[in-house]
C-alpha cells in the first residue's frame, strides 16, 4: 500500500469520527388539541376526564427520561398500535427486546381493574391473566409503567420523580385536577389514567359482507387448516382459553435465543412459549411474531405450510401423527384467500378514531 | 484521546495486512527443491458473511441474531505447528435522525468498536476441514449519543444523553473450517468468554417553562437543567454458539 492511499485512509476514518451531528433544534411547538365535549370512552365509566388524561399521557415524550419518545412513538394507532419494525428504538435509540405488541382488547386480557392501587385480585382465570410476550405482567396498572421504567424503552428510573417533573407542566395540573379533583401527580394516577385510556381501545372485527375468496379463506381458516383452534377471531381476546393458556411453542427455532414463558416461570416445558397474538387487525401489525421475524402474512403462512421446527415443548396441534413437525402445505391459492379473509379483521374505525389519537397538534 | 487509541487499533490490522511483504509471510528454500518455495506461516484473513451468504442461500426462516461483533478476522500460524496470533475488529456506526413524533425530533448516533487479540492452534482434521482452538484478549467499547428537542406551548426541552458500555475480557474460543477451495475457508467460532462490563450514562435535561401571570397576562420564563449521572459494574460469563459464519481467505 503506497503512502497515499494510506494517507486517504487515515483521512476517512478521521472524517468518520468527526461526523458527529449535532442534534437539530425543535422549532416547531405544538399545542395539546382536546374537544370542549368529553370524548365517550368506556360505557361504564362515570369519569371519561381519566381516560382523557391517559391520552394524553400516553403521547406525551415527557414521559421519558430524555423527552424524547412517548407510548405512542412504538404504539401507533394507524398500526393498531404497533408498530412496523421488528424492534422499536427507544429513548437512546437502541433496539428494544421484543416486537412491539399491538393495543387493543387488553380488557379481555387482565378482566380486572383495581381501583387505587397496583395490587388487585385476579377475578378470572389465571391463564387468562397475562401482558407481554412472555406474560410476565398479569395487571394492566402496573403493565403501563414497565415501559416507562425500562432501561431500554422511556429510562425513567424513578416514578416518584416523574410525577413531580409532571406536576410542574401546567396542562397536567388541569388534567389531574379534572380526572382526579386535584392536581396532585402520583404514579399511581398516571398508571390508573393510562390503562383506563388502553382499556378502552377495543377492535371489533368489520360486518361487510365477505366476497368469494375471502369466504373461502374463512372456510379454510375454520375448517381445512383449523387455525381458529388457537386463534379464535371470534372472541375479542382472540385466543382459545385453557389447553396452553394463552401461550404456545409454535416451532419457531429448534433452539431459543429468547426462551419466552419460561423466563417468568422457569419451567423447562414452558422454554419457547409466547403468548398467542389476537388477529384482529393482524394486516396491520407486521412484522410478526415476538422478534418481528416475518415481514408479511404470506412468511406467516409459509412457516405454517413447511417451517415449523421440532421442539420438545411443540404444541399438540402442529405435530403430525407420528409427532413430527407438520406441514400443512398450504397450496398459493389457500394463502392468498386466508389473507383475504385476515384483511377483513380490520377494524378501521379504531384506526382512524379521533379520541385515540394524538392529542398534541404542530401549532 | 480515546478515537485516536481506536484509530490506532483499526489501523494495525490494516498495516499487519500491508506489509506481509516485509516481514509476516517469510520463505524459506526446502530441503532438495531449488525451484519451490515453502512458506513458514500462513495468513487467514476473513470477514464476517452472514448477510452475504443469507442474500445469495435461502437458509429457512431461522432468524438467530448475530451477536459476534467481529467483522474481520485476522490470523498468521506457523505452517510446521498451526501455532499463531489470532485477531478480529469490529466497528459499526448507526445514526438516525428522527422526526416522526411530531412532539418531538431525537437524533442517536451509536458506535460500537471492538477487539480481540489472542493466542490459537489450527490442525488439519481432515483434508476440507480444519479445527482451532486458544485464548483471546478482548475489548469493546460502544458510544451512544442522543440528542432531543422539544417545544410544547408552555414548555420547551433540549436533552443530551450520553451512555458508554465499554468491556474488557478474556476466554477461549474453539473454530471450526471448511476448505471450500484451497486457498477459500468457510468457518465458524464457539467462544466463551468472561466480561468485565462498565456502562455509564450521563443525561442532560435542559427545561424552559413559560408561566402566564393570570392578573397581568405578563410571560414569564424560567429554564431549569437537571443532570443525571449514573455508572454500573457487571459481569458476564456466557457461552456463545456458532452463529456468525466467516468467509476466509488463506494465503
Amino acid at each position: 500500500m503506497n503512502k497515499a492511499k494510506l494517507a486517504l485512509l487515515v483521512l476517512g476514518f478521521c472524517i468518520l469520527f468527526a461526523c458527529q451531528k449535532a442534534a437539530e433544534l425543535n422549532t416547531r411547538e405544538v399545542v395539546l388539541t382536546l374537544p370542549s365535549t368529553l370524548d365517550t370512552y368506556l360505557s361504564d365509566s362515570l369519569n371519561n376526564n381519566i381516560p382523557t388524561l391517559g391520552r394524553v399521557l400516553f403521547y406525551d415524550s415527557r414521559l421519558s427520561v430524555n423527552n424524547s419518545i412517548s407510548c405512542g412513538s412504538c404504539h401507533k394507532q394507524a398500526l393498531a398500535f404497533a408498530d412496523n419494525v421488528p424492534f422499536s428504538q427507544g429513548f437512546e435509540g437502541k433496539p428494544t427486546f421484543r416486537n412491539s405488541m399491538p393495543i387493543q382488547n387488553l380488557v379481555t386480557a387482565i378482566g380486572f381493574f383495581p381501583q387505587g392501587d397496583l395490587v388487585g385480585v385476579p377475578q378470572v382465570p389465571a391463564d387468562t391473566l397475562s401482558l407481554f410476550w412472555d406474560g410476565r405482567e398479569k395487571l394492566l396498572k402496573a403493565m403501563v409503567l414497565r415501559p416507562i421504567a425500562n432501561h431500554v424503552e422511556m429510562g425513567i428510573t424513578d416514578l416518584d420523580a416523574l410525577a413531580k417533573k409532571l406536576s410542574g407542566i401546567p396542562d397536567y395540573q388541569d388534567l389531574f385536577t379534572k380526572a382526579y379533583g386535584n392536581p396532585d401527580v402520583t404514579q399511581i394516577k398516571i398508571a390508573d389514567a393510562l390503562s383506563q385510556f388502553l382499556q378502552s381501545i377495543v377492535a371489533r372485527s368489520g360486518d361487510f359482507p365477505l366476497t368469494a375468496l375471502e369466504q373461502t379463506g374463512q372456510e379454510l381458516f375454520f375448517g381445512k387448516y383449523n387455525c381458529n383452534s388457537c386463534h379464535q377471531t371470534q372472541a375479542l381476546n382472540g385466543y382459545k382459553m385453557g389447553g396452553g393458556g394463552g401461550f404456545l411453542n409454535i416451532g419457531l427455532d429448534q433452539t431459543y435465543r429468547d426462551i419466552g414463558l419460561a423466563d417468568v416461570t422457569g419451567n423447562a416445558s414452558d422454554v419457547g412459549k409466547f403468548k398467542i397474538p389476537t388477529l384482529h387487525n393482524v394486516a396491520l401489525t407486521a412484522p410478526y411474531m415476538h422478534d418481528g421475524r416475518f415481514k408479511t402474512l404470506d412468511d406467516v403462512l409459509n412457516h405454517y405450510s413447511e417451517g415449523i421446527q421440532n421442539h420438545p415443548n411443540l404444541d399438540f396441534r402442529l405435530k403430525d401423527v407420528s409427532n413430527h413437525p407438520l406441514k400443512m402445505n398450504i397450496s398459493y391459492h389457500d394463502k392468498q384467500a386466508i389473507i383475504a379473509f385476515l384483511n377483513t379483521l380490520t377494524d378501521y374505525k379504531m384506526i382512524t378514531d379521533p379520541k385515540f389519537s394524538n392529542p398534541f397538534r404542530v401549532k | 484521546m480515546r478515537y485516536r487509541f481506536i484509530l490506532v487499533l483499526i489501523l494495525f490490522p490494516v498495516f499487519l495486512c500491508s506489509s506481509q511483504r516485509l516481514t509476516v509471510l517469510t520463505y524459506r528454500m526446502a530441503p532438495g527443491d531449488s525451484t519451490k518455495p515453502v512458506r513458514s506461516t500462513h495468513q487467514y484473513l476473513g470477514v464476517q458473511a452472514n448477510q452475504l451468504l443469507n442474500q445469495l442461500f435461502s437458509l429457512g426462516n431461522n432468524n438467530a441474531v448475530v451477536t459476534n461483533p467481529y467483522l474481520i478476522i485476522y490470523s498468521v500460524n506457523s505452517a510446521r505447528t498451526g501455532v499463531g496470533l489470532n485477531m478480529g475488529l469490529g466497528y459499526t456506526v448507526h445514526s438516525t435522525d428522527d422526526k416522526s413524533d411530531p412532539n418531538t425530533t431525537r437524533s442517536t448516533t451509536i458506535s460500537s468498536f471492538s477487539t480481540r487479540v489472542g493466542v490459537e492452534k489450527k490442525s488439519l482434521l481432515s483434508k476440507k476441514w480444519q479445527a482451532s482452538y486458544g485464548f483471546d484478549l478482548l475489548y469493546n467499547n460502544e458510544d451512544d449519543h442522543t440528542s432531543t428537542s422539544s417545544k410544547f406551548q408552555f414548555n420547551s426541552n433540549s436533552s443530551d444523553s450520553n451512555s458508554n458500555t465499554s468491556y474488557f475480557g478474556f476466554g477461549p474460543r474453539v473454530a471450526l473450517n471448511f476448505f471450500i477451495t484451497e486457498k477459500i475457508l468457510l468457518g465458524t467460532e464457539a467462544t466463551y468468554y468472561f466480561k468485565s462490563i462498565k456502562v455509564s450514562q450521563k443525561i442532560t435535561n435542559t427545561s424552559t417553562s413559560v408561566t402566564i401571570d393570570p392578573t397581568t397576562g405578563q410571560q414569564s420564563s424560567q429554564t431549569s437543567s437537571s443532570t443525571i449521572d449514573t455508572s454500573q459494574k457487571a459481569t458476564d460469563f456466557a457461552l456463545k454458539v456458532p452463529v456468525a459464519l466467516f468467509l476466509m481467505l488463506k494465503f
